[in-house]
């Protein structure tokens, strides 16, 4: 006999879906069916229960096998790597729960390392336009509620979030917007005619980072000024439609991705468009939300906030004093410059997501994964320490892309002896402690100090 | 990688300071003439083609099978057929002279690597062609941030050519090839 558990929250992307049902078997360790989650979602669940689990921490040997090693012997391995590391980097972190993170965070504040999350190389430059030019913005359920108009610039829903055009923002019917798709115009800014272009009412294709100038035009119309007849491949009158469209509207929500972040102009072109809402803001609503890709991708970067003033690239290796430094304290640059002598991966992976120069320099330095699965990163690490699915089978807190806390549930029990990332991460930092006691300094510094001193 | 591994415009690329590489524009300020400028002013003066291959813009994007692929195992051939493609628009399969489904050879100034060639639902314009992220398309992303954190994932020129007879590595075996590990077969699934 199933149990079927409600209100399930789906830990895939940032839209968070939180009307799942999981049907588990009696015993509370398989997971037999999943409803309502989208075809990524439904894939996280089910396939918890496929062969090939990884249980026990793996390390890697000299021939380039990996060795079953115990979780006490994995610890032990990756506090004395931090320990002797001068600069440590601690990347990921975006698919684990804000638990996990602070208890990691204090973890690389004591052994003077460097916090950085997918944002670096993901909403970064939304982060550096926001803190420079503020945010109107907004939760999802206002969009549900009230958006009349919304924009998609360079982002693809359709693949990358599935279920956010019919839980928030084309399909759904709200207070103010009873009428669902029917009461609202979308508009679909993009260089390719993506499945989300396919359903919006108006596509406009740009040439390949020409953004900044495209958002300029809008700019200019919005003004009452006058614009060439072609800005980035889209002609004048169709910007005029457009900037006619959303003048029109009560409520205007402009929802952005990586197809303007990862273009040239990045966090410049996120200024723009923030500009650009501000001056829609003389005629009707308009608001904008990053589209964030990763479930607590917003998590990571609300947990450095609070505890160190920075959404991320965070360098605590000063120990004294937090920094932030875009080109400097981020990670693609720490690595390609070899500014950093270890590495931690948790609840991401950098292997398959960071250009290659980056990768191959984490692979010649000692580096620690800590993820449920197999993953790139796992395969080019020194030690592999396998833990508990967030979402799955541990819970905790979670942002939603609109900075919304969410408690995630957890539905199925770990494999047994399978650790929590918070726990992981409490022992580790526990494991610190111990050794510099057995060394009789109190600080990180102090035992590269006495290491130095003694070789 | 291999000097037999490049095809005859990469030697344009080829630099002994690869970090010079990651940083186009500086190269291009400091330098006669880098070959990625010369690879734009090919593009803009309408020379497209280049031997047997084509330059292009690269995007990489997230697509949803390879969002599915990634929950099920990143050393499955589920990921493996949703990540090792380059999407072309129809113009530039004419001007390659090759059918869908055609291995070829991806070169950008940061590495170089064998992708098959397909269609897509989601068009491009000529000029224009797609990898899904990934460790393939991250092979030929240039590491220069602007100073941001964020690489050159959207937007970098990469020549293609042909390669019919040659084979796509998969995920795990190219990580350790090109990182110079030892490669003692995919852990897992597969």
């Amino acid at each position: 006999m199933t149990k079927t558990i409600k209100n399930v929250i789906c830990t895939f992307c940032g839209t968070l879906c939180d009307d799942l049902e999981v049907d588990v078997s009696d015993d509370g360790k398989r997971i037999e069916q999943v409803r309502n989650a989208c075809a990524i979602g439904a894939e996280k669940y089910l396939h918890v229960g496929n062969p090939g689990r990884v249980v026990l921490p793996r390390m890697r040997q000299a021939d380039g096998t990996y060795k079953d090693i115990s979780y006490e012997e994995a610890i032990d391995f990756t506090a004395k790597t931090l320990l002797k590391a001068k600069k440590p980097l601690f990347y990921g972190w975006s698919s684990t729960n804000c638990e996990a993170i602070a208890a990691g965070n204090t973890l690389a504040e004591k052994t003077g390392g460097v916090i950085d999350n997918c944002a670096t190389v993901c909403h970064g430059s939304s982060l550096l336009a926001i803190q420079d030019t503020g945010v109107p913005s907004c939760t999802l359920g206002e969009v549900k509620n009230r958006a009349d108009r919304v924009i998609f610039w360079g982002c693809n829903p359709a693949h990358a979030h599935p279920r956010h055009m019919s839980r928030y923002s084309i399909f759904p019917r709200g207070f103010f917007s009873a009428k669902g798709q029917k009461g609202r115009k979308i508009i679909c800014v993009d260089c390719r005619e993506t499945d989300t272009a396919k359903v919006a009412d108006v596509f406009v294709r740009i040439k390949q980072s020409y953004d900044y100038e495209v958002f300029d035009a809008l700019r200019t119309v919005l003004r009452g000024e006058e614009i060439p007849d072609e800005v980035g491949g889209v002609p004048a009158e169709k910007i005029k439609e457009v900037i006619e469209l959303l003048k029109s509207g009560r409520f205007v929500t402009l929802f952005f991705g990586m197809g303007l972040t990862h273009t040239l102009g990045r966090n410049h072109n996120i200024d723009n468009g923030i500009n650009f809402i501000r001056d829609l803001n003389d005629y009707t609503k308009a608001v904008l939300i990053a589209m964030r890709g990763h479930y607590n991708v917003t998590g990571a970067g609300q947990v450095l906030g609070w505890q160190y003033g920075f959404p991320f690239a965070c360098d605590l290796s000063r120990l004294t004093m937090a920094r932030h430094n875009p080109g400097e304290t981020t990670s693609v640059d720490l690595l390609v410059r070899h500014e950093v002598d270890a590495c931690v991966v948790i609840a991401s992976d950098l292997a398959a997501h960071f250009p290659f120069e980056a990768t191959r320099v984490m692979s010649t330095i000692p580096t620690i994964t800590i993820d449920p699965h197999i993953s790139m990163s796992t395969e080019l690490s020194d030690l592999h320490i396998p833990v508990a699915i967030v979402g799955v089978e541990v819970g905790g807190c979670c942002y939603r892309m609109d900075n919304v806390p969410i408690e995630t549930r957890k539905c199925v029990d770990a494999p047994e002896g399978v650790l929590e990332d918070e726990e992981l991460f409490k022992r580790i930092s526990a494991r610190v402690d111990e050794i510099l006691a057995e060394n009789g300094v109190s600080t990180a510094a102090e035992y590269l100090a006495k290491i130095e001193q003694e070789t | 990688m291999a000097e037999g591994d490049y095809s005859p415009l990469s030697k344009l690329f080829q630099k002994e300071n690869f970090e010079d590489w990651s940083k186009p524009h500086i190269v291009g300020a400091t330098t006669e003439y880098s070959s990625l400028l010369k690879l734009q002013a090919m593009k803009e003066g309408g020379l497209r083609k280049y031997g047997s291959g084509i330059i292009v813009s690269v995007v990489t994007c997230t697509e949803i099978k390879q969002g599915v692929a990634i929950e099920t195992g990143k050393t499955s051939s589920k990921y493996f057929d949703a990540c090792s493609i380059i999407e072309l628009h129809e113009d530039d399969f004419k001007a390659l002279g090759i059918n869908h489904n055609t291995n070829v050879r991806v070169t950008s100034a940061a590495g170089s690597i064998i992708l098959k060639a397909v269609t897509t639902t989601q068009s491009l314009y000529p000029g224009l062609a797609h990898i899904p992220m990934g460790p393939w398309a991250n092979i030929v992303v240039p590491a220069y941030t602007y100073s941001t954190g964020e690489p050159c994932f959207c937007g970098f020129d990469c020549l293609i050519e042909p390669a019919p007879e040659e084979k796509i590595e998969k995920a795990v075996k190219l990580m350790h090839e090109k990182c110079g590990l030892k490669y003692v077969g995919d852990p897992h699934y597969d």
